[in-house]
């Protein structure tokens, strides 16, 4: 199955890659969309039309507003294609890297019990889960999880220098985890929201 | 009554309507029809350069004291411009259609195939196996050569009939057309390095030097028309230049001088020698646009120039072929999201490049639809083939371990 992807980052799409894959070795990435974080509201229309041809998965962060309120302003203004999947990640995709706790604390060299457990999220359903970060999750991971590690050369990648918003090898250092190490079925366990994405590519097949 | 208009060839539009290439350096088989704005893309040693080479090649073969042998040589002969990818055939093919815009057939078909011969004790070199020619006036072949016609032989297949002035009269008009390609590619440490020209090869070619030389060789007054022209670009592309003119110094050397501003109220005197790589080059690319009436080829533009005059680029170049009344064909090399960028642009225009076992394939993105679907969508065209040109797993580069 053919299928374009959106991501707001680098990371982003890796984390789409990873998880088609682990869906179904079946699905062929065509092309790979630019999108920043303001722009997929402005986009929408566009990756709604080309749904007409082919799956477009769009993976975007939540950023502190509801994911329902989120979905509803960026199918505002025309009526969703079936095909245009559109997933939001609860609070940011760094949680679900976070959420697989085990292979991310061996492979960042993390004592286990800084990251925060999983919550339940809903009264009616307890096995409804995510990871509520004090913190945006992204700089909750750089400002307070990374530099408890015991690895320097991670700690020097990864935490920002003075006035930028990423530490200075953040993709490059993130990637290779999301291939190699993330664990999708641990960190399911733990996210609500990447449950949902799992299952919403599960159904195109 | 009756009106008859004679159609002069100089105010006819004419343009390289289609290019086939068979074996042709990276192209094992391709054919493309072109446009009058053309913007290839692919990603690097997709095979930009080469597909423009081929069109220097016809220029080289065309050009006074050119000749097949010589522009074969001068790539390091057939061996070096066979593909790679080639298969059982090793001869080399080249066939292109000239003709006008707007109509759906040729005015011209010239078709070139050759192969290499000798070796060891031998010279090596160039053969003709097939020459032709096809006239829309005549509909018919004017010129077919093979090298099994008896009035052939070794030396007279050594050389093509478009280079010899005698045997080209009947299609003329094909040999200047090719000698009118212009390549562009302003180096500007070269156009700063006086002594580039003396061993440039090339000396056709906007790299260095020769840049300058060619300015030095229009009449006066065509050439202060044309810096009138390009000081009005200039002064809102580089506010700081003023007064862009041409002067040779004492002993011959032309320089390009210009006026640059600053708090003393009659500013400074610049020559080329201190100008910017950007201004340079913006200098360059104006000039070929506004002088040359042939087919251009443009190498990657947007080198050293700011994204907002790239992003001017385009309509730029509709604007001085829609106002000139000669050929202004261009072709454009790019990897640039902002030249591409404009919604003007069609995807009849854009030719993507992309790499296969069997050779580099070449298609507009109107004949790829995984492509076409985005740009359908409302993408531009940059949105929608710059991602598919892109290396399939670049990501990785910052991950070797280079430096441990």
């Amino acid at each position: 199955m053919d299928v374009y992807i959106v991501g707001e980052d680098t990371v982003s799409k890796e984390i789409i890659k990873r998880i088609l894959s682990h869906c179904s070795e079946e699905i062929r990435i065509v092309s790979e969309l630019p999108a920043r974080g303001g722009q997929v509201e402005a986009l929408a229309p566009k990756f709604n039309n080309l749904a007409k041809s082919a799956p477009v998965i769009l993976l975007l962060d939540s950023d502190n507003v509801c994911p329902p309120a989120k979905l509803k302003n960026i199918v505002a203004n025309f009526e969703k294609e079936s095909n245009f999947i559109i997933n939001i990640a609860y609070d940011e995709v760094e949680s679900w890297l976070m959420a697989d706790n085990d292979n991310f604390s061996s492979y960042f060299g993390i004592p286990e019990n800084v990251i925060p457990l999983p919550t339940a999220i809903s009264r009616k359903d307890e096995n409804r889960k995510e990871i509520i970060f004090p913190l945006k999750p992204s700089l909750f991971m750089m400002m307070e999880i990374i530099p408890k590690s015991t690895n320097f050369e991670i700690r020097r990648r990864l935490t920002p220098v003075k006035g930028s918003k990423k530490g200075p090898e953040y993709n490059s250092t993130m990637i290779p985890f999301i291939n190699e190490m993330w664990n999708i079925d641990n960190a399911a366990q733990n996210s609500d929201s990447l449950i949902k994405m799992i299952k919403r590519i599960q159904c195109l097949l | 009554m009756f009106i008859c208009f004679e159609i002069d060839f100089k105010d006819r539009k004419m343009i390289i309507k289609r290019l086939k290439l068979y074996n042709w350096k990276n192209f094992q088989n391709v054919d493309i029809n072109f446009t009058e704005r053309n913007f290839i893309i692919g990603s690097n040693a997709a095979g930009k350069s080469n597909l423009l080479d081929a069109l220097r090649f016809l220029r080289d073969i065309s050009k006074q004291a050119g000749g097949l042998q010589a522009a074969v040589n001068f790539r390091g002969g057939v061996k070096k411009i066979r593909c790679l990818a080639a298969r059982k055939r090793s001869d080399v093919e080249i066939e292109i259609h000239l003709g006008e815009p707007q109509t759906d057939y040729p005015e011209w078909i010239y078709a070139l195939n050759f192969k290499h011969i000798g070796g060891g004790i031998t010279k090596s070199e160039a053969k003709v196996v097939v020459e032709k020619v096809w006239s829309n006036k005549h509909q018919a072949w004017i010129l077919k050569r093979n090298e099994d016609n008896e009035e052939e032989d070794n030396e007279t297949l050594k050389y093509t009939h478009l280079e010899q002035v005698t045997a080209n009269k009947d299609f003329r008009e094909i040999q200047s057309y090719f000698q009118k390609i212009e390549y562009l590619n302003v180096v500007p440490q070269l156009v700063r390095e006086a002594s580039s020209y003396n061993v440039s090869k090339y000396k056709e070619d906007y790299f260095g030097r020769n840049f300058l030389e060619k300015i030095s060789k229009l009449n006066e007054r065509t050439r202060k028309a044309y810096f009138k022209k390009i000081n009005e670009i200039l002064k809102i592309a580089v506010p700081q230049l003023s007064e862009l003119q041409f002067h040779k110094d004492s002993v011959g050397v032309p320089h390009l001088e210009a006026k640059y501003l600053h708090w003393r109220a009659r500013g400074s005197k610049q020559t080329e020698e201190q100008f910017s790589d950007g201004t340079l080059r913006l200098i360059g690319f104006l000039w070929a646009l506004i002088e040359s009436s042939g087919t251009i080829l443009l190498e990657e533009p947007e080198i050293n120039l700011h994204s907002e005059i790239i992003k001017q680029f385009p309509e730029f170049i509709s604007r001085i072929q829609s106002s000139s009344r000669g050929n202004k064909q261009v072709f454009i090399t790019t990897h640039s999201y902002d030249l591409l960028n404009n919604e003007g642009i069609g995807t009849r225009e854009v030719f993507v490049l992309q790499n296969t076992i069997e050779g580099t394939t070449v298609n507009t993105i109107e004949e790829l639809d995984e492509v076409k679907a985005i740009v359908d969508s409302g993408f531009s065209v940059a949105e929608a083939a710059i991602p598919v040109t892109a290396p399939k797993n670049i990501n990785q580069i910052v991950q070797l371990n280079l430096f441990e």
